[in-house]
């Protein structure tokens, strides 16, 4: 599906020449990046490729060495990682991180609870329960309705990861980012994933990391792809399938010498 | 593996069996409320306090290294220094200054809190097996403290610590000791069990689970960290307190590392996840301390040994077997598997 | 942005900041009054001594806790009956020597014989559920309890004392000063730092150093790569109660043998590797120094009526570790 010009979206997240290294390896190197508001944008590239270091970065998990982040105008580079959500930035984990002895309820609870503030609190008020319909309509969104009570340690790895989607969506996010949603799952799940973004609010702007080309290119409107900490395309779903590098890039062969994207051994 | 079946005491069939084992630990349960309701009144003064007094007492601070480990995910040995330092701040401004014994409680209790918070600010950012070494460092260091420095009497300690006069003399008659144990026992155990289902528990039982996600979602993770030590430090003191009364007077033997280590021992064999352990645990050890002497002089091999077998075989500890026999109960006589969590209800 | 990030990064050191401060006071202080300043008389014999005797004690740490740190570098196990192992080998080299044996074969047998323990606990209690560090490290308490109990009907609850071979029963003159000082310390100390030598040559320059190295940076690939770990570890054990027991017959004749010292000694491995790092030579050697050195020193120069908190300025340095560098000197998680 081609884009189509529309009227031209406020900057949601915007990377200048971010770059990481870890002891003499350029995880991500000099990125500059510019998301619009609402737009559906893959980050594809093969493994090392830097993808979830860029998403650590944005998130704040990871402070970079050189480089500066923006989302929605404001420079949040040194911002602590806690403070982040503020700003409507929500991520999912690869390897799902969930509160493995609480159960589905509670986990999406305390996403939301994340996200409203208010965690110190010793009581419980009348909040909570409104926290809590928050929670039981995101586990609905996601097909975990009926698993509410289940401690999160004992779903499947289907449901697991559509627990971690949940824990994204919890928190009402304007910038929702999801590193490799599909990762090992059936193809009836990857289809109910697939139909799930494509339902997202069109005003959330949503990035998602993929490995598997599949399900990244039939949500994305734009897609980056990254090799060695670099970007190497960027484009439409059609450009970048019909890119002879990208093609290249997954399937192993080398790509012409351009000192683009080699970085120190 | 043979399938026995299980006659059920009451009703016929399935339906009939699964209640009949509801009712039956119910009832279960109220005996042994009743029991120890009534300890001052069914058993002998030495009983009563020897036993009855310490095992509550010690349990509450064993309580306070379980909520930290099954809530917070945080093993802490530092609660015996702290309640060291409760109750040298009671004997100290009780025998030296003459205050009356609830203020010297009070002031115990919250100058022990703040030094939690303030340890805990530092220690918060340690986690797991980091965070178990340096309390461990910390409460030899508090014993060094005590034990050095001569305004708290050296080896010998403080002693002619007065309970107050309600509370009575614990070893000429335990009644009020007693009750006060029992009192703060159960108000602790059921403000932790409301707590668990606030907010603040709810961040915490995150922090335990998955420490990295929580900071992503927005929470303060060393924050939460620091506030539940504290709070497990309110724990420690007020066990602390109580310990002084009881025992009418503290020194530096009272919180060295074979006392660290036992009270750690009793939240083990207890069950470090759940909270009833304290109390079980505490029992347990307070009846082989104090028995254990006819038979062998060797007391701390003995329970160092059963500490051993509990961690080999049982790592649920005795509060982990009981709710093992459980779970046994209700799958031979066909109640569903528990794998389901109630909301506010944690899985051990 | 930067001043961001650098109001984020002061707020957490403040407790850090103040932990420095008391100590750098601390040193100005001793020095000044060592030298004279302070209504103190100068007294540069008395600072010799008790800089001696921190950096003997600053070697005995080391031996003791470079043991503690290779155990938990390769395996991740906090071996918390390292004190237990280090005041055995001290009653074991004690024995020897009561009934005449050589001291070095005494102090030979002794750490061997802890290694041997420290292997066969490792084969029986902790081979089997690796990776599960609670459960280890309360496997070695419960045995460190088990241990430090039976000594005493066996060893007394007195102290005790090895007597030093004979050619150590002296003291060595200095001539700063004119200062003597007991040669057996001295010893301890040039062994403290042979033994560090001999480590990290060993770590750095052997295969077997490598494998070590290896192990700890990444224990699953080094297993992948068709190492037999179990052998490293094995090893790795052995060595290190080897260097607890080693420890217990050198502290036994430095100082003095007792049931608290096993405490005492589990209490400066865990402060050395805190302060250190985990897993560090060099950490520990750190480590030791500033535990050794800050112990004795506080005990001596702390103005008057307040030498029984120096074990307060143990704990300021530890706190200074701890906010500046959670994971130590030199550690990495």
């Amino acid at each position: 599906m081609t884009t189509v010009q529309a009227a031209p979206r406020p900057v949601a997240l915007r990377l200048r020449g971010l770059s990481c290294h870890f002891g003499g390896v350029h995880a991500v190197a000099g990125v500059d990046l510019e998301v619009a508001g609402g737009e559906r944008r893959a980050i594809l590239g093969p493994n090392g490729a830097g993808k979830t270091t860029l998403f650590n970065l944005i998130s704040g998990e990871v402070f970079p060495t050189a480089g500066q982040i923006e989302v929605f105008g404001q420079v949040i580079t040194w911002v602590p990682s806690r403070k982040r959500i503020r700003l409507g930035l929500t991520r999912t984990y690869q390897t799902s991180r969930l509160f493995r002895m609480l159960s589905v309820l509670e986990n999406i609870y305390l996403a939301v609870l994340g996200a409203e503030g208010g965690h110190m609190r010793p009581v419980r008020l009348r909040q909570d329960r409104e926290y809590r319909t928050r929670a039981r309509e995101v586990a609905d969104r996601v097909g975990l309705a009926d698993r509410l009570d289940a401690a999160a340690g004992s779903l499947s790895h289907g449901e697991q990861r559509q627990l971690e989607v949940a824990l994204g969506l919890a928190g009402r996010p304007k910038i929702l980012m999801l590193d490799e949603p599909a990762a090992g799952l059936s193809p009836a799940e990857r289809g109910s994933l697939t139909g799930l973004l494509l339902s997202l609010d069109p005003a959330v702007t949503l990035l998602v990391v993929e490995h598997d080309m599949d399900v990244a290119l039939r949500v994305a409107e734009s897609v980056t792809v990254m090799h060695e900490g670099r970007i190497v395309a960027e484009g439409s779903p059609a450009d970048i399938r019909a890119n002879q590098r990208v093609h290249d890039l997954y399937l192993g062969q080398p790509h012409s010498p351009s000192g683009e994207g080699r970085v120190g051994a | 593996m043979k399938r026995r079946r299980f006659p059920p005491p009451l009703g016929v069939g399935r339906v009939g069996a699964v209640q009949s084992w509801r009712w039956l630990k119910r009832l279960g349960l109220a005996g042994i409320l009743l029991v120890v309701l009534l300890v001052p009144q069914l058993f002998s003064t030495f009983f009563a306090s020897t036993i009855g007094v310490q095992s509550l007492v010690l349990g509450i601070a064993a309580a306070s290294i379980i909520f930290l480990n099954a809530i917070v995910g945080m093993v802490s040995l530092a609660q015996t220094a702290l309640y060291g330092i409760a109750a040298y701040t009671v004997a100290k401004l009780a025998v030296e200054q003459g205050v009356d014994p609830w203020m010297a409680a009070l002031v115990a209790v919250l100058i022990t809190v703040v030094v939690a918070l303030m340890f805990g600010a530092v220690a918060s950012r340690s986690e797991g097996i980091y965070f178990l070494m340096i309390t461990l460092a910390s409460a030899v260091i508090a014993y060094y403290f005590f034990s050095q420095v001569t305004t708290f009497g050296s080896h010998e300690g403080i002693n002619g610590v007065v309970p107050p006069a309600l509370l009575g003399k614990p070893f000429v008659d335990p009644t009020g000791m007693y009750y006060a144990a029992l009192i703060c026992s159960v108000l602790i155990y059921l403000l932790i069990w409301y707590l668990r289902r606030t907010p603040f528990g709810y961040a915490l039982q995150g922090v335990r689970d998955e420490p990295v996600r929580m900071r992503a979602l927005g929470f303060n993770v060393p924050l939460l960290r620091t506030a539940a030590f504290g709070f497990g430090a309110f724990m420690a003191a007020i066990a602390g307190v109580l310990l002084v009364w009881y025992n009418s007077n503290i020194s530096p033997g009272a919180i060295d590392l074979t006392r660290t280590i036992d009270l750690l021992t009793i939240a083990v064999i207890g069950g470090l996840r759940r909270l009833e352990g304290a109390w079980i645990g505490a029992l347990l050890f307070t009846i082989v301390q104090t028995y254990s002497p006819k038979y062998t002089d060797r007391f701390e091999t003995l329970i160092g040994l059963v500490f051993l077998a509990v961690i080999l075989a049982s790592p649920g500890g005795l509060a982990g077997i009981l709710g093992g026999v459980d779970r046994w109960v209700r799958r031979r006589i066909g109640e569903v598997g528990t794998a389901t969590v109630a909301p506010g209800q944690r899985q051990p | 942005m930067t001043l961001r990030r650098l109001r984020a990064e002061i707020a957490h050191r403040m407790a850090g900041g103040l932990a420095l401060l008391v100590l750098v006071i601390a040193v100005v202080w001793v020095l000044a009054r060592a030298v004279g300043l302070f209504g103190a008389t100068a007294n540069i014999s008395l600072f010799l001594i008790v800089t001696l005797n921190g950096l003997t004690l600053a070697g005995l740490y080391f031996i003791v806790a470079s043991g503690f740190t290779l155990i938990f570098g390769l395996m991740r196990v906090v071996n918390m009956a390292h004190g237990s192992l280090y005041l055995l080998g001290g009653y074991i080299g004690l024995r020897l020597v009561q009934n005449h044996l050589n001291y070095w074969l005494a102090l030979a047998l002794a750490a061997l014989a802890i290694g041997v323990i420290g292997l066969v606990m490792q084969q029986v209690f902790l081979r089997w559920n690796q990776g599960q560090d609670l459960r280890q490290a309360l496997i070695t308490i419960a045995i460190s309890v088990v241990l430090a109990d039976q000594m005493i009907p066996y060893f007394g609850a007195a102290a005790v004392a090895i007597n030093a071979p004979g050619g150590l029963n002296s003291s060595v003159r200095f001539g700063l000063g004119d200062v003597r000082y007991p040669t057996v310390r001295l010893v301890v100390l040039g062994l403290a730092v042979l033994i560090g030598v001999s480590l990290w040559y060993a770590i750095q320059h052997t295969r077997f150093g490598m494998i070590i190295r290896a192990g700890v940076d990444d224990r699953a690939m080094t297993s992948a790569l068709g190492v037999n770990v179990q052998v490293v570890f094995g090893v790795t054990f052995f060595i290190g109660a080897l260097l607890a027991g080693l420890g217990g017959v050198l502290g036994g004749t430095m100082i003095a043998l007792a049931p608290g010292q096993d405490a005492s000694f589990l209490l400066s491995s865990l402060v050395v590797v805190i302060v250190g790092g985990m897993g560090s030579l060099a950490g520990a050697l750190v480590g030791a120094l500033a535990l050794g050195l800050v112990d004795q020193l506080s005990g001596v120069y702390l103005p008057a009526g307040y030498t029984n908190f120096s074990i307060l300025l143990t704990f300021a340095l530890l706190v200074f570790v701890l906010a500046m560098r959670p994971t130590g000197l030199f550690g990495r998680r």
